[in-house]
């Protein structure tokens, strides 16, 4: 990588290259501004006053300052397969689809995201394999609505199987109900019911939200058992 | 007690007419048909202040299911339900 000073030298042309300047080497060339450096000693605010936000970007590329790298994040593979002991069709095969399934939305790398799309193979006895991209209408994370749509495509397999294959493909958004174990929106029903009791007691008075609160429940006195408290939270 | 906070269960005041035993016979004019339980509690004994009831659950002819008590310090009646 060259140090910023190293560019000043090289045309103006460069910022072709980025497609957010590519349209200022023409304007910068009619202005008369034709290196790198002479962009470079321009007021940051002119720049931004003639070209706005590319101009900006510009004079901070020039000064070698860039937007931060965005790693590609590497395709995951996430696959569950199983070998059936025979030759496997209709029941079994449907038994092995349902434990591949669980299988796979047990998977710890599949952290509460849904799947979008999986691929389902087989192996099959008499030589070659089988396979069925399956996008579901929404994003997924129940296995027994997963089942009921890959059984459909399983009732396709030409010929019996001796092993089975269920892929992720593409993962989906969070599941809400996976979600829910470490944000199960307490903060917010606590808050909802805090403003509740605030307007019950703003229309029935101070008494309008109690609580039982038990204080002895197994005294043979019955009014030591409990009391009426306000309800507090 | 903190404020805001009150008992449940607090007795009133029962108007009982008792027989043999101490047996009520009728509470606050309705009479009892049935003595479903008798009970004694005696509590705080050790203080100035004594706890000693003698409890009754009946059921009056009108077909309520009362628990009343007699304080046996006073003799007074009260009733919980």
């Amino acid at each position: 990588m060259a140090r910023a000073d190293e560019l000043h030298a090289d045309p103006v042309a460069l910022l072709r290259f980025r497609a957010d300047t590519a349209e200022l080497p023409e304007a910068l060339d009619r202005l008369g501004v034709r290196t790198l450096g002479e962009l470079a000693a321009l007021p940051r605010a002119a720049l931004a006053d003639r070209f706005g936000p590319s101009g900006l970007l510009a004079h901070d590329l020039v000064h070698g300052r860039d937007t931060p790298l965005r790693p590609r994040r590497p395709g995951e593979l996430l696959e569950e397969s199983l070998e059936l002991e025979e030759s496997a069709s209709g029941e079994q095969l449907g038994r092995a689809l349902e434990l591949l399934v669980d299988r796979l939305l047990a998977r710890r790398e599949r952290d509460g995201r849904t799947l979008r799309a999986v691929v389902l193979g087989a192996t099959l006895v008499e030589g070659g394999t089988w396979r069925e991209r399956v996008v579901f209408r929404e994003p997924l994370a129940d296995p027994a609505r997963m089942r009921l749509v890959l059984a459909q495509r399983l009732a396709q397999l030409p010929a019996p199987a001796e092993a089975l294959r269920l892929a992720v493909e593409r993962f989906g958004p969070p599941h809400h109900g996976g979600r829910a174990l470490f944000d199960d929106g307490t903060a917010q029903r606590r808050a909802r019911l805090r403003e509740a009791i605030r307007q019950v007691r703003a229309v029935a008075g101070p008494e309008g939200a109690l609580r039982v609160l038990a204080v002895d429940p197994d005294s043979r006195v019955p009014e030591r058992r409990a009391v009426l408290a306000p309800f507090e939270l | 007690m903190s404020p805001g906070t009150r008992r449940i269960g607090v007795p009133r005041p029962a108007d009982v007419i008792a027989g043999r035993g101490g047996r009520p016979e009728t509470v606050d004019r309705h009479e009892v048909v049935s003595v479903r339980e008798s009970w004694l509690v005696e509590d705080r004994w050790w203080t100035d202040r004594p706890l000693r009831r003698r409890y009754w659950e009946v059921v009056t002819i009108d077909g309520r299911d009362l628990v009343v008590f007699r304080e046996l310090e006073d003799g007074r009646w009260f009733r919980h339900r």
